[in-house]
């Protein structure tokens, strides 16, 4: 009996029970190197292959958005710099607002891709905080030293500052009149591209080979980091942000808030930029993208995983909700209207019902997918109570 | 008067582990996620009244459970270090519901025991009492364990590991297995059955061909999820099972002279109000964990009486909670809990009732203290529990910050057999706050 006891705990031996557990291990971590470096292995049927999910993500989706994103920053940056060569030139300036509006849409693309380069640099900080802080603009347009990036900056850079300089009242006279303003807007911009420059290029490198090669689901896997962000995302950057707040959901006052809205001195853009920051879950959700000749491939997404589990109530069914509960709120979000700032004011009860229909998606993505994909999503240790 | 060669072990294993494990807690900088950023905290009823640390504070808790594990696993000080080591354990422990674990509950049992022992009295032979008390309290947390585990979701839907397993089919060899529910049926059964049955293995004479079974047990919870030291604290104590022969042969192969035990020459005679302690806390052991009987519908949706219990590992229960206020003049708003709570506090709120009323209390108090103004505050809470979906936790249009958390029945606290789906409550919404006098 005591035999293997001796065997147990013998470590001088050598013919311990940990060694075959060591050995164990290290002939596993071999497997798992291997498993990574090979990708796909197809033989097992309603085994779900994650790698799959994840390259469709990273190059049919993430990669193409930042690149598109990327391009957008730098047509914006050379028509600034382009105008700051000719400030007198108002078709310049309206080139100028022309690529604004398209990089805030594309901006819209990448936004829930915050996990890995994207929260390292905080991109979507310093790329969209609102509402931007015009007094803070104003004192850094003078300023020499001033750079952008800081905390204490977060509020007064990035698109919502662009737009403010772009589209306020009197913006083409302000910048023609004010070398120090224009310089400011080059300044702004150029930080800008230089972070979308950085993540892209990050993705591209480095980290895209990362994401794909981790295929757990365990917490900061890229599943893991994915879903965390979508629904992070989602929750407080579409639905609170772009709408509950502006409609003034969550003031103690309870009266709406206007220049919460995004793109505030455009007027004309935010319902567009809530339309575009609802297809990139979508997409997600689906695995669907465009290819190089536009037409729509039907890559794997969050549903074929769903549907993988075999349940069906937690399946085929709450994925057909969710696909309905996606189809209302872009049908909602239709019915609102530009300027933004001007219909949560006058139309504060039709804001309202739209903010439910993005509600409800949060409920089915946040606790229902959730549920079913069992990703720990855990922050800490947790023994599952 | 026994050779108590196992207690010594454990007491230096333990020790050790606890050591670890509070660096590991500081290394991982927990201490500020966890104790120092929260703005608010949600400590346990009952000791409500600990003030909540500040930063020197905190910091000279985690020197005292160093110092308390050193001297714990040297046996200097050790009644004085157990003692310390406990107190600051405990105390950090029930400073938040959110950090709850069942391990953490077990260690501050453990040390809390170990104050009661002469195990530091490496050369005396001492009452089997002392010795008996750790195998039932190490005993008692499988068995009931394995008593959690006998239910439907567990046994015959095969959850939480149905929705878990499947998670790891990349793992290395086994992964495969994943794939299949029969995998989850059987590791439910196995899981079961391995719990139920451990302490009778562990106590009788197959332990040593039973001890290999629990190594590879706890091995693959480590592997499988993320419960962190857990499985260590079992491997270590499990082997108080063995014979006293056994511990001191471990102790003479590993060939060193100051980890080697000396002979056990003298003997400590037992005290008759160590007897009376154990018998009391036997008692309060092994009833404790079954206050759930106490209440109705099914506790792992209520979760009254579900702490402290040994239930682990037995929900995938995600939830999500929208508080909203309404001030005197009848303004409704929704709060922004991200400024309010931590995201792991988030996630506990959204799915533990007696956090959401606690919550509400701490909300209706802070609109008091900063704006002196009465606020009410409601919840509209989803959760899935075990691979359901989701359904409505508490009624949505109570006023909670009203009512406090006691041992009754969470009246607050839908029947799991309601299930109000989302689609249902957004027809139901108008007449329910209609009905109410929210």
């Amino acid at each position: 009996m005591t035999k293997v006891m001796t065997l147990l705990y013998n470590f001088k031996t050598g013919r311990n029970i940990f060694r075959p557990v060591v050995v164990l291990l290290f002939v596993a971590s071999l497997f798992g190197l291997n498993s990574c470096g090979s990708g796909v292995d197809d033989d097992q049927d309603n085994d779900f292959d994650r790698a799959v999910l994840l390259n469709n993500w990273c190059d049919n989706l993430i990669i193409p958005s930042y690149e598109n994103y990327y391009n957008e920053t730098l047509i914006l940056k050379d028509a600034v710099e382009l105008f700051a060569d000719d400030p007198t030139n108002i078709q310049n300036f309206e080139s100028c607002r022309v690529a604004f509006i398209s990089t805030y849409l594309s901006w819209q693309e990448v936004a829930l891709y915050d996990f890995g380069p994207a929260s390292n640099r905080a991109l979507l900080s310093t790329t969209n905080t609102y509402p931007t802080d015009i007094d803070k603009i104003n004192q850094a347009v003078p300023d020499d030293n001033w750079t952008p990036g800081s905390p204490a900056t977060l509020d007064n850079i990035g698109l919502p500052a662009i737009d403010y300089l772009l589209n306020a009242d009197d913006a083409f006279n302000q910048l023609s009149n004010s070398p120090d303003r224009l310089a400011h807007l080059v300044r702004l911009i150029q930080f800008m591209k230089v972070e979308a420059e950085a993540v892209y290029s990050d993705w591209t490198t480095t980290y895209g080979a990362t994401f794909k090669a981790s295929t757990g689901t365990e917490m900061g896997s890229s599943i893991g980091e994915v879903l965390n962000a979508f629904n992070k995302v989602y929750e407080t950057y579409v639905r609170k942000q772009k709408l509950g707040l502006p409609t003034g959901i969550m003031t103690l006052s309870g009266t709406p808030l206007p220049g919460h809205v995004e793109a505030y001195y455009a007027q004309n853009l935010s319902v567009d930029l809530l339309a575009s920051a609802i297809l990139p879950f979508e997409n997600i959700y689906l695995g669907n993208y465009y290819d190089s000749s536009g037409i729509l491939i039907e890559g794997m997404g969050i549903d074929d995983y769903l549907i993988s589990f075999g349940d069906v109530e937690y399946g085929s069914i709450l994925d057909s909700d969710i696909k309905a509960q996606i189809i209302s709120s872009k049908q909602a979000i239709s019915t609102l209207e530009n300027p933004l700032s001007d219909y949560v004011v006058n139309n504060t009860a039709e804001a309202n019902e739209v903010y439910q229909e993005l509600q409800a998606l949060v409920v089915l993505w946040k606790v229902d997918m959730m549920g079913a994909l069992g990703v720990l999503v855990t922050y800490i240790d947790n023994d599952g109570d | 008067m026994v050779d108590s060669a196992p207690l010594f072990t454990f007491r230096r294993l333990f020790g050790a582990l606890v050591v670890f494990s509070t660096l590991r807690f500081l290394f991982y900088g927990w201490i500020n996620c966890q104790i120092l950023n929260p703005l608010y905290t949600f400590p346990f009823e009952e000791f409500a009244f600990l003030p909540r640390p500040n930063f020197i504070a905190t910091i000279a808790l985690f020197a005292g459970m160093i110092l308390g594990g050193i001297s714990i696993m040297s046996g200097r000080f050790f009644r004085l270090g157990a003692v310390v080591f406990f107190l600051c354990f405990t105390y950090v422990e029930l400073l938040c519901k959110s950090n709850y674990l069942n391990h953490y509950y077990f260690v501050s049992v453990l040390s809390f025991l170990l104050i009661f022992t002469s195990s530091h009295k490496e050369d005396h032979r001492l009452p089997v009492l002392h010795l008996n008390l750790f195998r039932f309290m190490i005993g008692l947390v499988y068995f009931y364990a394995g008593v959690a585990k006998l239910n439907t979701d567990w046994l015959i839907d095969a959850q939480p590991l149905s929705i878990w397993l499947p998670q790891h089919t990349s793992m290395p060899i086994i992964g495969w297995l994943f794939q299949y529910k029969a995998t989850a049926i059987l590791f439910s059964w196995a899981g079961a059955l391995f719990d139920l049955t451990a302490p009778f293995f562990l106590m009788s004479r197959f332990r040593n061909y039973f001890y290999p079974i629990v190594v590879v047990f706890h091995i693959l919870t480590w592997l499988l999820f993320p419960i962190g030291i857990f499985p260590w604290v079992m491997i270590f104590s499990a082997t108080i099972f063995f014979s006293a022969e056994d511990h001191r042969k471990f102790w003479d192969a590993l060939k060193l002279s100051f980890l080697k035990l000396p002979e056990a020459t003298k003997s400590q005679s037992p005290n008759s109000l160590m007897k009376c302690f154990v018998t009391v806390f036997i008692l309060i052991q092994i009833l404790f964990p079954f206050r759930y009987l106490m209440y109705s519908g099914n506790s792992f949706w209520h979760e009254s009486g579900y702490r402290f219990g040994w239930r682990v590992m037995l929900m995938e229960k995600p939830g999500w909670a929208r508080f909203f206020i309404k001030n005197n003049e009848g303004r409704e708003v929704e709060l922004d809990l991200d400024s309010w709570l931590t995201p792991n506090q988030i996630k506990m709120v959204s799915s533990q009732p007696d956090m959401i009323v606690q919550f509400a209390g701490i909300v209706h108090d802070e609109y008091l203290k900063k704006n002196g103004e009465e606020v009410k505050v409601r919840a509209e809470v989803w959760a899935s529990l075990n691979g359901r979906r989701s359904q409505l936790l508490i009624e949505p249009f109570r006023e909670l910050s009203s009512i406090e958390n006691s041992w009754a029945e969470r009246d607050y606290v839908l029947p799991f057999d309601s299930v109000i789906s989302p689609l249902e409550y957004s027809k139901l919404e108008k007449q329910l706050r209609a009905d109410s006098n929210w």
